[in-house]
């Protein structure tokens, strides 16, 4: 029931039954204006099966970048007898701001008219979609009103831009037979001087070592070159509910999301071969694949995670390791392990070279905590337990950069994985 | 602009009669009283809570049965309901137009709404106008029958539509 219907039927109510107590006629009288103004709304009230109205939504693009706005159109058609009032209300869904228009509009249309209802939107990252737009129509006073869902679908995704870090050769433990820019530490086709080994059959003569074979009368040698392949990568992201640590308007998993964006875009760029696991609500993950198409599919379901899975319920520990191949590389992205100690071993079994990239949560949300005695010394006590369970994790041959967000992460990666000495498999 | 003038026109009327009502019968405290809810919905536009003209309605209602039980002008505390009735109206109109950017869409919907409330408030002043002068005496038992079937039918009707 409407506020105005409300409003109306109560004053009749009212006024009637006050006349009727004190048998006052004049009383009746004063109810019969809205008596008649109730009347008139009742006549001119829209039927629902004489409304046809259809909508169109149509979206500025596909896919956003998250700075620019988005321009929202709904255009309105109506093909049955004439609406009017007709308030159509577009959903503001989480996470979305309103840059320019309204959600709302109030028009009337005859037989044959169309009304557009339009607005533009920003949002920082995420999947948008609309199946309906809810329009409302009433009789001249907005005294009964009828509430129609009319189908209107579509979506956009709204991937934030990647901030690419400097290129630099990654040192992986193994890499994959295939050419690409890391040196493998076998001789072979690459352009870095490897070793001098004897002429066989078959080497091209541009690489003979002709000094050495000069100093050797009747054997010839041959420069060898050291191979460049590529490397196999498994990237796991923590998107639980205990990786959302929240600072004032800035969300932790936004740093870590950020991270796995351009970290996946170096690792891409450089001819790897990567996939991914999110491990959160759904567990959505990407299989292996090389490329911008790679990069995009991994973009595509960054831009949807959301804080969801409870850590109680998913564990790091459950994370299919079998997705990954045996000796590839994985960096895991994960504010907080403490009850997932049980994945780092499997790492070490299966062959695997890890490597955690943990943010730091206390050092993000300090600011949050008390400055009295008591706060500064549970911020003590939580930094000296990160740094025993962290201890703990590099026991296990796992490296660990311990990253606070708002420091550069691609310097703490180079040193990272630059350091690891190879081993061939 | 046609929007605003008509509702100021009413409130004034709506007031002033209310006023005048209480100043024939020689009520003065009342009369002041009368220009209250009109003072407080001169600035609906800025108190956006939905229930001010709701609240003003009822108290213009309630000031006018006052009258009516202290003897003033039948006439005029109709007029009052009447008018009171057209502004509160007027004022609902102004909220939900908020949303009207298109301005010609604006300029049907008024004249839309205008028609009917001037239908709807002639009508039923011509009905109340001809129920004071006209004098029928029925039986209590008999009021009371046909005020229940009124809610009744009104009821079926109402519920017909929003079901639908």
């Amino acid at each position: 029931m409407s506020r105005k219907i409300f409003t109306v039927g109560a004053i009749i109510v009212c006024l009637f039954f006050t006349a009727l107590i004190s048998r006052n006629g004049t009383l009746a009288l004063m109810a019969l204006p809205f008596l008649t103004y109730m009347g008139i709304g009742i006549l001119g009230s829209p039927r629902p099966e004489k409304i046809e109205l259809t909508a169109e939504r149509s979206l500025e693009t596909r896919r956003s970048n998250g700075v620019s706005s988005v321009e929202v159109r709904v255009t309105v058609r109506n093909a049955g007898a004439e609406v009017g009032p007709l308030f159509l209300s577009d959903s503001l869904q989480p996470a979305m701001t309103v840059t320019e228009g309204s959600l709302r509009q109030l028009a009337v249309l005859e037989t044959g008219e169309e009304t557009v209802l339009k607005y533009a939107f920003t949002a920082a990252r995420g999947g948008f979609q609309w199946q309906t737009l809810h329009a409302v129509t009433s009789d001249q006073f907005g005294l009964f009103e009828s509430g129609i869902e009319l189908p209107a679908a579509a979506e956009i995704l709204v991937q934030p831009m990647v901030k690419k870090f400097r290129p630099f050769t990654l040192r992986p433990e193994s890499t994959l037979h295939s050419p690409g820019l890391i040196p493998a530490r076998i001789g072979g086709s690459g352009t870095d001087f490897w070793g001098v080994r004897e002429y066989h059959p078959g080497d091209p003569l541009r690489r003979l070592d002709w000094r050495r074979t000069a100093r050797h009368p009747r054997r010839i040698f041959t420069k060898e070159l050291e191979q460049e392949e590529i490397t196999d990568i498994g990237m796991i992201l923590d998107a639980r509910q205990t990786a959302e640590f929240l600072c004032g308007d800035e969300s932790l998993l936004e740093y870590v999301l950020d991270a796995a964006m351009s970290l996946a875009e170096m690792f891409l760029r450089g001819g790897n071969r990567l996939s991914l696991l999110v491990v959160g609500e759904g567990m959505p993950m990407v299989y292996p694949g090389y490329g911008k198409a790679q990069l995009q599919r991994i973009l595509r379901v960054l831009a949807k995670v959301r804080p969801g899975a409870n850590s109680s319920r998913v564990s790091l520990s459950h994370a299919p390791l079998h997705l990954f191949a045996s000796r590839a590389l994985i960096v895991i992205i994960s504010p907080q392990t403490t009850y997932d100690s049980a994945i780092f071993p499997r790492f070490w079994t299966h062959g695997n070279q890890a490597l955690l990239i943990s943010p730091d949560p206390i050092d993000f949300t300090q600011s949050e905590f008390a400055r009295d005695r008591a706060g500064r010394l549970a911020v003590r006590v939580a930094r000296l337990e990160r740094r025993v369970e962290l201890d703990d994790i590099v026991r296990h041959g796992i490296r660990v950069i311990d990253w606070q967000v708002h420091r550069q992460l691609s310097p703490l990666v180079r040193n990272a994985l630059r350091a690891s000495r190879g081993r061939r498999p | 602009m046609l929007r605003r003038s008509l509702f100021l026109f009413s409130l004034t009327v709506s007031a002033a009669g209310l006023a005048a009502g209480f100043v024939i019968i020689g009520n003065w405290p009342e009369a002041g009283i009368a220009f209250l809810p009109g003072l407080a919905m001169l600035f609906h536009r800025r108190i956006s809570s939905p229930w001010l003209p709701s609240s003003f309605l009822f108290s213009m209602i309630l000031l006018a049965s006052v009258g009516v039980f202290l003897e003033a002008p039948a006439i005029l505390m109709i007029l009052v309901s009447v008018f009171a009735l057209a502004a509160w109206d007027l004022a609902n109109l102004d909220r939900s137009m908020k949303d009207c950017e298109n301005s010609q869409a604006a300029r049907r919907l008024e004249r839309k709404n205008g028609r009917a409330l001037a239908l709807a408030l002639g009508l039923g002043l011509a009905l109340a106008a001809g129920g004071l002068a006209l004098s029928l005496r029925m039986p209590f038992v008999v009021v009371f029958a046909l005020v229940i079937v009124d809610f009744f039918c009104l009821d079926r009707v109402a519920r017909y539509l929003t079901k639908g």
